[in-house]
């Protein structure tokens, strides 16, 4: 499905006029060297909706110069800046050349770039003046060498423990699954360890923890936003593991049998035996099986987790219901 | 169909939200500020709520605490729509109870994507 949004492009001009006019309303009564919070709030609000609508609607020019502009209000709201003459001057001057571009790319004119670039450089100007000297003595750090993406399928062991209180965020295990399984083949173990006797349990909390494969073309930045919302809500480690293409089909069966699968592959295409130093995390659960030692870990289909998470969401509701 | 409550005060990003949404068949309704939605989300289930940050009488931040507390929207999905890439917004929203966010500017095709997400 295709929207045309230059549809609503006549209800964004509207509302940002009158967001101007609230704007040049609030500044004319703003008293220097006080802080009128609601008036700073209302002006920040107005240039938000502006910067926000104009970037939606790809009207870039102005949702630059706009992104200034709420810098500077938004330093203002926090307090990290004082309300001065010049410097409400130079936002009630922002306001009318504002009016002037929405005008201009309202009704296809020319945009008075020079005006326009004029003003910007004072808003930036103003900017930096606060910040000016915060950045003299500071080292310059070096940027971190980005390790290279390596190319072609992989194979990636995903740790996946979300902390109890998962569930109340409105964030579901299942969906990051299913997220996952957009990605490339998916093959996951759940952890049940921490499950109590079920006279304990609280349907609220995730007991639950997985390990995970997932076996595709996918970079750790697509894996990385999968678990964006929750990172904060889990423990969480990812593991690259190459796979070479003619050796991805014999993997198959060894995969389904849990068994730890063979790191292969590197830059160069070389097979790579596993480090004895550091055995994928698999591995030591493979291990620890082997020697009897395990009891809680199985390979169950994402199909039947997302049952299992339904019936637990009836148990909830039902409970509710009963309370 | 789910119902998904959707709030913004800037109408064109409310139109254009609600617009799109219908157009893929869910059931939306829509709200002005905090307040709007709070009061609507009392009277109606709804299944998912996508909510812009700064806006008059509630923001989205209070919003969030607001419906969390509400015995019926413990577990639902909250997304906030926020122009901030950085995570101090992020951040705040996560400790009020937000599930995840979309950022600004999006375009139809990036705000259905994911909806359908959270609303498989």
């Amino acid at each position: 499905m295709s929207i045309d949004i230059n549809q609503f492009l006549d209800t964004f001009y509207e509302e940002s006029f009158e967001g101007l006019d609230t704007m040049e309303t609030e500044l004319l009564a703003l008293t220097p060297g006080e802080a009128d919070e609601e008036s700073i709030n209302t002006i920040f609000r107005a240039a938000h909706s502006i910067k926000g609508g104009s970037g939606t609607f790809g009207l870039t020019v102005v949702s630059d110069f706009t992104h200034v502009l709420e810098t500077l209000l938004d330093e203002m709201r926090d307090g990290r800046r004082e309300v001065t003459q010049p410097a409400v001057d130079l936002m009630l001057a922002s306001v009318d050349v504002l009016r002037d571009m929405l005008s201009a790319l309202r009704d296809g004119n020319e945009i008075d770039a020079p005006r326009v670039a004029d003003v910007h450089g004072q808003l930036e100007a103003l900017l930096k003046g606060a910040e000016a000297g915060a950045g003299e003595g500071e080292t310059v750090l070096e940027a971190a060498p980005v390790e290279q993406e390596q190319a072609g399928s992989s194979r990636w062991t995903i740790e996946f423990k979300p902390f109890s209180h998962l569930f109340k965020s409105g964030n579901d295990p299942v969906r990051i699954m299913m997220e996952l399984a957009d990605l490339g083949t998916v093959r996951a173990s759940v952890n049940l360890d921490a499950l109590p006797e079920l006279d304990l349990l609280d349907p609220e909390e995730c007991y639950l923890s997985w390990f995970i494969e997932v076996e595709g073309d996918i970079s750790e930045e697509q894996l990385k936003d999968v678990f964006a919302w929750v990172e904060d809500d889990c423990e969480l480690s990812f593991e690259r593991g190459q796979i070479e293409a003619s050796a991805a089909a014999d993997q198959d069966v060894a995969a389904t049998e849990d068994v730890p699968p063979t790191r292969q592959g590197n830059e160069e295409g070389e097979a790579k035996p596993p480090s004895p130093a550091a055995p994928p995390a698999n591995q030591a659960a493979a291990a620890k099986k082997a020697q009897g030692g395990e009891s809680g870990s199985i390979r169950v289909g994402i199909d039947k987790v997302d049952a299992l998470i339904n019936m637990v969401g009836e148990l909830v509701i039902t409970q509710s219901m009963l309370n | 169909m789910p119902t998904i409550l959707a709030v913004d005060d800037s109408a064109s990003m409310r139109q254009m939200v609600v617009f799109t949404l219908k157009g893929a068949g869910f059931n939306v309704i829509d709200a002005v500020d905090g307040v709007d939605a709070l009061s609507k989300a009392r009277t109606g289930k709804v299944d998912l709520v996508l909510t812009d940050v700064n806006m008059p009488k509630m923001d989205g931040i209070s919003l969030i605490k607001e419906l969390r507390a509400l015995p019926n929207y413990r577990f639902t999905p909250i997304l906030m729509l926020t122009t901030e890439s950085g995570g101090e917004k992020k951040m705040e929203g996560k400790n009020a109870g937000a599930t995840g966010w979309i950022v600004k500017p999006f375009n139809p095709d990036q705000l259905l994507a994911t909806i359908k997400k959270v609303l498989r």
